[in-house]
């Protein structure tokens, strides 16, 4: 694409205070990118990562009320007093949400509208339109409605369009928090090949990168710069990870652990390394099934019997032919790639959905002549998104909904929010307004709201999705603390090293069909199954096997079993 | 009505039709409660978006509730000549209770208060028989359904269940919209939205429209002492004398709906965007 | 359904010039308006469904089926008992009717069905983009057209943000099927909030994505991405649909396919 070169970007202590709020967004930032340099932005939610990227494009000051002061630079021109529309030619954008910047009613016209404010003559945009569509891999879908797109193909989509105008410079506002992992691969390779043609790149994200080489890694947190290097420094160091809110990679994590002070970053290091400092697992400590193995089958309380769905107007069933039954007590994950059938499966589990041809079975009732409060009595459902489902204005209405629906008397009802509130560490919020919190506290609200009904069984759909490294290490202790207090969890998630710490049974669909239905560790031994249904072993699953035929799940896991080889050979160790 | 030209400078309020539009849409097809009569009415808890809108986003939701419609219609397979009526008839469902709360309130909010409950109503209850008006009289002069039926069907959808809705919506949305600065205060102008010094008059006439149509819908007896007079227009006898009255009234709705608004806004230098239609200009 | 009904099957219809398709709209829907005797509307009808049939708009015509025999029964009910001014034949208390209320109604019923199909044809082969473009050619200004574009692309989301709403709460418990009027009224709320929430929510960040791409930038001239070109068919279309509501009105005015003085 004959883009413009990159261009340098700098901004000069750059604060924002946002109107109405007591503490700056943003306190005294600087940066500096290089033309052509890729960077990543990161810090938990809330750190002040989408200030600075809205800085970056000029939409602060401009368009947003607050108290701006300092300076940014885009190849050495003030953006000062410069329009949005003007800076947007040379400073793209991609924001998070691929839904609310979708702007037209079909593929091309998306790519071509902001060429078309531009006043670009008619051939040149039809030459821009095809490059931008040909290099985000959508070429073939030109005439479509975007309403009719997957999650993935909309955020190219949006970068399409972003891209057509030529930018030198692009700020991506964490575009993969919302995407599956195949799109999120997809999305990382379109941004390689940015990178290669020279753009200069800023990435915000809440997630380790381990997929692009950044040269470059700015850490905010509470509005100010704490880490400005390049990323390997910051990534081998598992607690400075923690200071910037994000989550440690596990080979550095267990190396800390060990007491070892290199820091390899890849299983294949990891295991020449600790060969090297004379490292082995125990055998037999590695024999003894650890605590996630020892899975008691309670009474079942959910069963599907050849149960097969197909969506009206749909030609292929969702699902076939599933066989499954929850037992009182479990944890189990529900695995597969997009489009496998996971939140059709779960959707059953509650008579959300009734199945085409096959049973579903709540607590031994059939689910197509259960009440919908006899359902919500016996299975609550966790959706994504908390915006979904919180309409109340304070957050005791909201978690009280569930129990008056169940037309409990008020003292119960008010006995079962207190406790549901205790739980998700929200005692003391009762009159908050839940719009107003952040998206992790609303995630919150959201579960107590569904903890409060009490149900036998809680369907988690991606809990983890949206929030960061912090916020979702937090949400899984907490399932893992409610599980261990008997309640029965089922979650959906694409979050691998989740599956493999937390749960003990999982489900893997493919197409439709239920392929595997085994113990977590049996799963991650299981080098074909992972392969066929396109799943991926945490690295510290990847390092045990490495280092003998074992399938270790956590670090914690890990480091329990390693022990000195026979004949130590030097090294650095504790 | 000056109020809904000049906002289409302001981006937010670009969106703001586009998202009352596509809401309103979107939950009034598919949430229906009840069917008053099967294929022209329904009850539908969707009413009460325009005016909830209305008195948040101001003019953006007229346009907003008159998109909706428009866009309801086509994706629904109803897009005809009823299509218009609809359009301005759902323009002034959201229009009507923005500018008439205006008039009544001045500058206080429509913040959903129980104490502002009183004034809501009035104005959703307006909002609600201008729109049903102006609806029965465009369908019934075409001669698609008897202008009886409709201004009453449409009168209680909106005027009740719009209105019962507004009335719950409007205390759990207003400090949202606040605290998001999307209140049509918040974005336009003072002088953008400050009502003309006729705004009363206007108000007024809105008032003797809307119970004069009404009243012709529910009242034979009215129609028949009104109907001789329009006996002096012979050309107009293809009309029946309902829909003749009908007609009288929604153009009172509709010239009291102008009055009620800002007259003549003195804005600020920058034109409002006029361009050549495409396909006339040569690019370049 | 909560998509447009648009079909991609690129029929001579859908090759029309945008505009040729709008403006000869207005004409083809005076046909089945122009006359009150149900033979004659049964003659538009059935150009109507020529229509149907040359733009490929069946199968959406099937799924609306239901709505067409709705109409037709009601219109004619209603219209049998609410033609005014008609000596009474039959009366059933308040209610009366007569041959020619009943022939009326049938009419009517008749010309609904004609509007829908004319209504779903010019659907069915024409795209939004394409409606929204041919407005700004006729002159209605870009932001606006840009605005009905954008309520175009959004009603999708919000219904599917609609449908997860609604599921997220039936899970806990939120039963909208039984209790009088004003409780099930009640019971939407909790649906309505979280989808007009929702909305808002993203108002800021379309409005941000909206001057990223450059709206706005008024003072250099805009450009169409689309071009769509004149053909003899799209003056023919024009021509023909002109004609035919001519000859339908001078036929009307001539006393021809009425029942009633009335239209």
């Amino acid at each position: 694409m004959s883009r413009r070169a990159g261009e340098s970007v700098e901004a000069n202590s750059v604060s924002f205070t946002y109107r109405g709020a007591d503490r700056p967004a943003l306190d005294d930032v600087s940066m500096h990118l290089e033309a052509g340099e890729l960077a990543y932005l990161m810090g938990r939610t809330g750190a002040g990562k989408s200030t600075l990227c809205l800085c970056l494009n000029g939409v602060i000051p401009t368009m947003q009320p607050g108290e701006f002061s300092g300076e940014v630079q885009v190849g050495g021109e003030s953006l000062r007093g410069r329009p949005v529309h003007e800076v947007a030619e040379r400073v793209g954008m991609l924001f998070q949400d691929f839904e609310a910047q979708l702007l037209a009613s079909d593929v091309e016209r998306e790519v071509a509208f902001g060429l078309e404010n531009a006043g670009v003559p008619r051939d040149e945009m039809h030459r821009r339109v095809t490059e931008a569509l040909t290099l985000v891999g959508l070429q073939d879908l030109r005439g479509r409605e975007p309403s009719t797109l997957s999650g993935g193909q909309k955020q190219r989509l949006a970068l399409a369009a972003v891209l057509a105008p030529e930018p030198s410079v692009l700020v991506l506002d964490e575009p993969t928090t919302d995407l599956d992992p195949r799109a999120k691969l997809e999305l990382t390779e379109v941004l390689a090949e940015l990178c290669q043609r020279g753009v200069t790149m800023l990435v915000a994200e809440h997630e380790t990168p381990d997929a692009l080489g950044a040269q470059k890694l700015i850490g905010l947190s509470e509005g100010r710069k704490i880490v400005d290097g390049r990323p390997e420094a910051l990534l081998r160091d598992p607690d400075a990870c923690r200071r910037l809110g994000i989550l440690p990679l596990q080979m550095p994590e267990l190396f800390a652990r060990l007491g070892l002070t290199d820091r390899p970053l890849t299983p294949e290091d990891a295991a020449e390394a600790l060969t090297a400092h004379g490292l082995t697992l125990d055998e037999q400590r590695c024999r003894r099934p650890g605590a996630s193995d020892t899975t008691t089958a309670g009474d079942p309380l959910i069963e599907l019997e050849g149960v097969s769905f197909t969506y009206p107007n749909a030609q292929v069933p969702a699902l076939r032919e599933i066989d499954l039954t929850i037992h009182e007590g479990e944890f189990t994950v529900i695995l597969g790639e997009n489009g496998a059938g996971k939140s059709t499966l779960a959707r059953h589990l509650n008579g959300l959905l009734s199945p085409t041809s096959g049973v579903v079975r709540i607590a031994g009732r059939d689910a197509r002549e259960m009440s919908v409060v006899d359902r919500a009595r016996e299975v609550g459902y966790l959706f994504q998104n908390p915006d979904h489902q919180i309409f109340a204005t304070t957050v005791r209405e909201e978690v009280g909904f569930g129990p008056r629906n169940l037309g409990l008397p008020e003292d119960t009802v008010n006995r079962r929010v207190a406790r549901a509130l205790e739980v998700t560490e929200l005692a003391g919020w009762e009159d908050r307004d839940p719009f107003v919190l952040t998206k992790g506290e609303r995630q919150r609200v959201a579960l107590a709201s569904v903890l409060a009904c009490e149900p036998r069984v809680i369907v988690f759909d991606e809990p983890t999705t949206g929030l960061d490294g912090m916020q979702q290490r937090a949400m899984m202790d907490l399932l893992a603390r409610l599980n261990a207090a008997g309640q029965t969890v089922v979650v959906i998630t694409h979050c691998t090293w989740a599956a493999a710490e937390y749960a003990r049974r999982a489900i893997v669909l493919d197409d439709g069909r239920l392929t595997a239905d085994l113990s977590t560790r049996e799963l991650f031994a299981d080098d074909a199954l992972l392969a066929q249904t396109g799943q991926v072993a945490p690295p510290i699953t990847r390092l045990s096997r490495l280092m003998g035929d074992h399938t270790m799940l956590s670090v914690d896991e890990f480091a329990a079993c390693v022990t000195e080889a026979r004949g130590p050979r030097s090294g650095d160790e504790r | 009505m000056r109020d809904a030209i000049s906002m289409w400078r302001h981006t937010k309020m670009v969106v703001l039709v586009a998202v009352t539009g596509a809401a309103y849409a979107a939950i009034m097809i598919p949430f229906k409660i009840a069917t008053i009569v099967p294929g022209f009415t329904e009850i539908r808890p969707g009413a009460g978006i325009p005016v909830v809108c209305g008195l948040l986003f101001g003019p953006a939701a007229a346009w907003g509730a008159a998109f909706g419609n428009l866009v309801g219609d086509i994706f629904g397979g109803m897009f005809g000549p009823g299509s218009l009526p609809g359009f301005i008839g759902n323009f002034l469902l959201a229009y009507v209770p923005y500018r008439m709360w205006r008039v009544l309130r001045g500058d206080r909010q429509a913040d959903g208060s129980a104490r502002e409950l009183p004034w809501v109503v009035i104005c959703a209850v307006a909002g609600a028989l201008c729109c049903a008006v102006v609806i029965a009289f465009g369908v019934a002069a075409m001669g698609l359904v008897p202008y009886r039926v409709l201004v009453l069907a449409i009168s209680a959808n909106n005027g009740v269940i719009g209105t019962v809705v507004a009335a719950i919506l409007l205390p759990i949305l207003y400090p949202l919209a606040r605290s998001f600065g999307l209140l049509y205060t918040d974005i336009l102008e003072p002088n953008e939205f400050v009502a003309g010094r006729i705004a009363w008059a206007g108000m007024v006439l809105t008032w003797v429209g809307a119970g004069v149509g009404l009243l012709t819908g529910a009242s034979v007896a009215l129609v028949d002492c009104i109907s001789p007079a329009m006996e002096v227009a012979p050309g107009l006898a293809i009309f029946s004398p309902q829909v003749m009255v009908g007609g009288g009234a929604a153009i009172a709705v509709l010239v009291g709906a102008v009055l009620m608004g800002p007259l003549s806004a003195s804005l600020p230098e920058e034109p409002i965007e006029t361009q050549p239609p495409p396909g006339e200009r040569d690019p370049q | 359904m909560m998509t447009s009904l648009f079909r991609d099957i690129g029929t001579p219809a859908h090759r029309r010039h945008p505009v040729a398709k709008l403006v000869a709209l207005t004409p083809l829907f005076v046909l089945p308006l122009a006359f009150n005797d149900p033979l004659w509307v049964l003659t538009a009808l059935g150009l109507s469904f020529a229509l149907v049939l040359l733009t490929g708009a069946m199968p959406n015509l099937r799924r609306l089926a239901g709505l067409a025999v709705i109409l037709l029964v009601m219109s004619t009910l209603l219209w049998a008992l609410m033609l005014p001014e008609r000596e009474a034949v039959w009366q059933w208390g308040p209610l009366r009717a007569s041959p020619t209320s009943l022939m009326y109604g049938i009419a009517m019923g008749l010309r609904l069905n004609a509007l829908l199909m004319i209504g779903v044809a010019y659907v069915t082969c024409t795209r939004p983009e394409e409606f929204t473009w041919s407005l700004r050619a006729i002159g209605i200004p870009p932001t606006a057209t840009l605005a009905l574009s954008l309520t175009f692309r959004m009603v999708p989301m919000l219904a599917g943000t609609a449908q997860t709403v609604t599921q997220a709460q039936v899970a806990r418990g939120l039963d909208l099927r039984s209790g009088g009027l004003f409780t099930r009224l009640r019971r939407y709320v909790p649906l309505i909030v979280p989808i007009l929430a929702y909305a808002m929510r993203s108002a800021d960040d379309m409005a941000r994505a909206l001057e990223s791409r450059g709206l706005g930038a008024a003072s250099r001239g805009r450009t169409e991405y689309r071009e769509y070109t004149w053909d003899a068919g799209d003056v023919a279309l024009i021509v023909v649909s002109v004609l035919l509501a001519a000859a339908a009105v001078w036929l009307r005015v001539t006393g021809h396919g009425e029942i009633v003085p009335r239209l």
